[in-house]
Parts: structure tokens; C-alpha cells; sequence
């Protein structure tokens, strides 16, 4: 459902009517993204209700000439890294050449996705170590290059090219696990 | 090859993730909402922004003071005026009398040791009740001396009475206590609207002041300016409570905000416009040219000018509801809050004068949004008075005001929702009514 162009102007003009509109629109999708990012429920909620009050401080410098969604989405992945990096994200394995010990298999390896449900999948990258999550969210999800991602969390493209890497070969073993 | 596998590997299960977590949505929890809303509203309150407020709030603002004020002023114990009863200390000397003779002969006169006394207060026009108080002796040892019980009296107040009455150093010293009974009226409970209506000083209070304020903006890009009023206030005084009123005339500046579009030579430069030439018949071959040189204009600026300053002028009107939480003979101090007025009388906005060099000017758009004629706000204070003469007082007030509407007319800088912070200072002549009480 498309949102009303009064509620920008509300929000800009800090009618809570108007805040919390648009806290409606965009809760649900933006606290997937952040369950994304976290293990726990609380804490993802946690992250939004921060990204919101950004959201409502910052909106007078939105352009609406832009999506409002990406520059939401934009503030809610900014605050969950600041979030992660309070806590002190650690990168494991920066060796660009280590891909892990999987292999694929022979012939047509279809992972259907009738085999999981979408919640499995969340819980599968919820899993995931902090370093590996962010790296495989910004690159699967948001659509980072290794470049951008460097960037964002201040590391070298091949620390992103590995933490890539051992994510989807970490992912594998998960699926994999639940497969049997 | 191998590496071809890994990469379509890779996107198979990135294709997975995407399509079914990346369209996954999550319903918060009611709880993040309120816990959002609190500190939203924590954080404008902070910053003086009162836009979100609970609109209940407002109201129970006034009601708070008007119900502290009524609270202080019961609590205070004015309305139980003990002083003021002449014939208490005659009651408490003829008890006195008679305890420190504790028997009474059986022969004396009932009129002698009978008292009544009536109660009342100093004013002629009272309506308080009158409270009679009867003492009889003891009966010549037929009857037994009777304590003073509780149960005996017919109401509180009757006890408050009597312990004004036989004070209880006196009660506790008399072996042989003449025997006292509460009769005629029990002293009905006062209701808070009959002390209210109690006779109490009423005076007029009529003043000048000057207030400079410092009006800050809920636009952060705007910073506070200065405001400066001057009023006539007049205020009706109700024993503690205060009615005021009053005009006064506000002087209040703003920036004006231009925009202006012009054309600028920076990069083409200049030709020469060939008005005439005329050819000497000497030499044919050279004509003379009469030229003047014409600027090429080869980009429009826009250029933001903030230089002029716009003037208003306001008439306001304030109605506040105060009360005196001190009120000494020499200084008071007294909380005031109400409503204030704003219509705005007079505008004085210069037009912006420019020098664009080697420029032209095309258009001037005028950026400084109109203002509202009427705006409606908020404002309390604490005042301080001090008398240095019978009938006059100084008064300094630190003095808050905020503005409920926007004060400009659909401003793109968003709301203009004003509150300010300012320092009443004034003098002011009291005239008492001649049938004050207090």
C-alpha cells in the first residue's frame, strides 16, 4: 500500500499522528531486517525503535525525490552495524583463499525452498557469527559490492570476500543438518 | 569448471535467502510503539517542544495550580482564625478560676458558674455559626464530676472548639472539672466552594511593565531572538488568588529571507554594440566606429539573502489565574498561569537592496513566510512582589510563554510554534476596597 504524501510532511513537521503512519508502513519489513542482524527478538526491537527515532529526527533532510523505503532501509542497516560495532563485531578468518571444506555436489543440487520454511531460513542466518551476518546481509540482501561493504565496516574487500564466503559454506551446513 | 559450479552454487543459495527471508515481514510488538512514543516525547519536552503533548495535559496544567492553590490555602489554616476570638481568653480565665477552686460552694448561684459564651469571628457581616458553651458546676457531690469525652461532643469541630476553649495544661489541672457540655449547634463541615465564598481582602492591583523575551523556535535551523514587551496589567486580588489582565504592546523581529535569480558574466566576458560609424572622406578606407560594450551574461545564480530584518508588532492579552504561596506584608511570591492573545498590528518588512556586480538581477522571490493574524498561547510565571511603599510594589516575574499555533501562514520551514522564556519587571499601585477583611 503506498503511503500518503501528507504523512512526509507531518513527520517533518513532528505530528505523532503522521510518526506513527509511518512507523505502520514500514515496521514489519524494517524489523525483519533487523532480526536479521540479531539473534534475539528484543534486541532487533531494540535497534528499530532507535532507527525510528533517527528516522523521525533525520526526515526533514529527506529528498522526496528519493525512495523513502531505501532511505529508511538505509538508517535501519546503519543503526543495526552501529549497534553490532558497540559491541565490539569481530571478523573471523581474513584469509581471502579459505572457502571451506564444502564441496558441491554432483548433478543438479536443487535446495528447494519447499524444503525450508522461510522461518528456518531466518533462523539459519540469524545463526550465523555477527562478522559473517553482516557481511552476507549487506551483500545477499541490500546488494553491496565487496567495495561498499569494505567501506561500511571498515575492513579490506578480501576480509568481506571470505566472511562471504564462510557464511554461505556455514549456511550449507545448516540446511544441510536440517535436510537430514 | 569447478569454479563455474561454485559460483552458480552461490547464487542458488543467495536466490534462496532473497526470495524468501528478503520479502519476510515481522510484526512488532504493541510495546515498541509506546516505548518509541515515550522517549520521542521525553526528548521534545526536553527541547521545549510541546507539539505532542496529550491534549489532557493542558488542561490539567491549570487545574493543578488551581488545586495546589486551594490545597495551600486549607492547608494553611487562615480560615481557622483561633486569634480572633475575644471571648475565648474570658472562657479560659473563668475556667481557670473555677479549677483552681475545686469546690465550689453548693450555694452559689447557678447564674455565677453558668457561662455562655458566643464564638465569633471580628466581622460585624460574619455568617460563621456561633458556637455556645455552657458550664455548669458540680452538683454538690450528688453527681460525679464528668470527663470531657469525645463521645460526648456532637462533632469534631466541637472538640476543636472546646480544646481552643480549655486549653490542655488548664484541662489537665483541674481535679474537680466543672462539668462541660457542647449543646445547641454541631458546626456543620465547611465545603471548599462556602470557604471560598468566606469575606477575604479584595484590592485592584494595577501595573506597568517591560518584559524582553527570548523567543526560541521549534525550527532548529532558526536560533532564539529577542522580543520586547510593554504592558499595563491590572489584577484583581481574592484573598490569595489573583485574576490579571491586561494590554500590551510586543515588538518582535525576524530575518527576512529572499531569494533572488540573476544573470552573471563570468566565463563569456563582453562585445561591442556598433551604434554608428562614419567614414573620413581622407581616408576611405577606414571607417570609425562609435561602439559601446555590452556584457554577456552566460549563467543565472541564485543567490539566498538573509540581510534584511522584518518587524512586528503585537497586541496581546493575557488572562492568567494566579496564587500567593507567600504573602508576607513586605514581598510575595505567587504562581500565575492562563492564556495569552496574540493580533498581530503592524508589519514592517524592507524590501532587500542588492549589488550584483557585473550581474543582473531577474527575480526576486520573497522566502519570508507570511505571518498569522491571530495566535493563541500558554503562559505562566512566578512572580515576586516587593512593597516599598504603602500602595506600591515592584514585581519581577520570570515569565514563560508558548505558542499552541503556528505564528506563520503555511511556513515551508515547518511549524513555527514559538516558546519563550522572559523577565517581567514592572511597578505597580495597590487599592485596597474599603470592605476588605484580610
Amino acid at each position: 500500500m503506498p503511503l500518503e504524501p501528507n504523512i512526509i510532511e507531518g513527520c517533518v513537521k513532528q505530528k505523532r499522528k503522521a510518526q506513527y503512519m509511518l512507523y505502520q508502513h514500514f515496521a514489519s519489513p524494517m524489523l525483519a531486517l533487523c532480526m536479521r542482524y540479531f539473534r534475539n527478538r528484543e534486541e532487533a526491537e531494540d535497534v528499530l525503535q532507535e532507527g525510528f527515532i533517527k528516522i523521525f529526527q533525520k526526515i526533514s533532510t529527506f529528498r522526496q525525490s528519493g525512495s523513502l523505503e531505501g532511505w529508511v532501509r538505509r538508517i535501519m542497516i546503519n543503526q543495526a552495524i552501529n549497534h553490532l560495532k558497540a559491541r565490539k563485531l569481530v571478523f573471523l578468518d581474513t584469509d581471502p583463499h579459505i572457502l571451506g571444506n564444502w564441496i558441491p555436489e554432483e548433478g543438479p543440487s536443487e535446495q528447494g525452498e519447499q524444503l525450508f520454511k522461510h522461518e528456518e531460513l531466518m533462523k539459519a542466518i540469524q545463526a550465523l557469527p555477527p562478522g559473517y551476518k553482516v557481511v552476507f546481509n549487506l551483500y545477499v540482501f541490500e546488494g553491496y559490492s565487496h567495495k561498499e561493504i569494505a567501506e561500511e565496516l571498515e575492513i579490506s574487500e578480501n576480509t568481506s570476500k571470505s566472511q562471504l564466503s564462510r557464511a554461505r559454506n556455514y549456511l550449507r551446513k545448516i540446511l544441510e543438518e536440517r535436510k537430514k | 569448471m569447478n569454479e563455474e559450479k561454485f559460483n552458480r552454487e552461490d547464487e542458488r543459495l543467495d536466490d534462496l535467502f532473497r526470495s524468501s527471508v528478503g520479502e519476510m515481514r515481522s510484526e512488532p510488538s504493541a510495546g515498541v510503539w509506546k516505548k518509541l512514543n515515550r522517549q520521542m516525547l521525553r526528548s521534545e519536552l526536553l527541547k521545549f517542544q510541546f507539539t505532542n503533548l496529550p491534549k489532557a495535559f493542558w488542561g490539567i496544567i491549570p487545574a493543578a495550580v488551581i488545586i495546589t492553590g486551594i490545597a495551600l490555602y486549607l492547608g494553611s489554616g487562615e480560615n481557622v482564625e483561633t486569634t480572633n476570638y475575644p471571648v475565648m481568653e474570658e472562657v479560659t480565665a473563668e475556667v481557670t478560676k473555677e479549677a483552681t477552686s475545686p469546690s465550689l460552694p453548693a450555694e452559689a448561684p447557678q447564674a455565677d458558674a453558668q457561662l455562655e459564651v458566643a464564638t465569633t469571628t471580628t466581622s460585624s457581616t460574619t455568617t460563621s455559626p456561633h458556637h455556645y458553651i455552657t458550664t455548669s458546676p458540680p452538683n454538690n457531690g450528688t453527681t460525679s464530676p464528668q470527663p470531657i469525652l469525645a463521645s460526648q461532643m456532637e462533632s469534631r469541630e466541637s472538640i476543636t472548639v472546646l480544646s481552643c476553649l480549655y486549653p490542655e495544661p488548664i484541662l489537665s489541672g483541674i481535679t474537680n472539672p466543672p462539668t462541660i457540655q457542647a449543646v445547641t449547634n454541631p458546626i456543620p463541615q465547611e465545603t471548599p466552594w462556602e470557604i471560598l465564598r468566606k469575606p477575604v481582602s479584595r484590592s485592584l492591583d494595577m501595573g506597568i511593565n517591560i518584559t524582553p523575551d527570548m523567543v526560541f523556535y521549534s525550527n532548529p535551523s532558526s536560533s532564539f531572538k529577542y522580543n520586547y514587551t510593554f504592558d499595563f496589567g491590572a489584577r484583581y486580588n481574592l484573598g490569595r488568588f489573583y485574576i490579571q489582565s491586561g494590554a500590551g504592546l510586543t515588538y518582535s523581529t525576524d530575518i527576512g529571507d529572499y531569494a533572488i535569480s540573476c544573470l552573471k558574466n563570468d566565463s563569456v566576458g563582453f562585445y561591442y554594440y556598433v551604434n554608428s560609424f562614419y567614414v573620413e572622406p581622407a581616408n576611405p578606407e577606414n571607417p570609425q566606429f562609435e561602439t559601446k560594450q555590452v556584457t554577456v551574461y552566460d549563467s543565472v545564480l541564485y543567490l539566498y539573502d538573509y540581510s534584511t530584518k522584518n518587524k512586528y508588532y503585537y497586541l496581546q492579552i493575557p488572562l492568567t489565574v494566579g496564587y500567593r504561596i507567600i504573602n508576607k506584608p513586605a514581598w510575595r511570591l505567587s504562581v500565575e498561569a492562563g492564556l495569552l492573545y496574540a493580533y498581530l498590528i503592524s508589519i514592517n518588512e524592507p524590501a532587500p537592496t542588492f549589488y550584483i556586480p557585473e550581474g543582473r538581477i531577474l527575480d526576486i522571490e520573497r522566502r519570508t513566510p507570511e505571518r498569522n493574524k491571530h495566535s493563541l498561547g500558554l503562559t505562566g510565571g512566578v512572580s515576586v512582589e516587593y512593597q516599598f511603599a504603602r500602595n506600591f510594589f515592584l514585581l519581577i516575574e520570570p515569565t514563560f510563554k508558548y505558542y499552541m499555533q503556528s505564528i506563520e501562514e503555511n511556513s515551508s520551514r515547518g511549524d513555527k510554534q514559538p516558546y519563550s522564556i522572559g523577565l517581567r519587571a514592572g511597578i505597580w499601585y495597590r487599592l485596597n476596597f474599603k470592605n476588605s477583611i484580610r
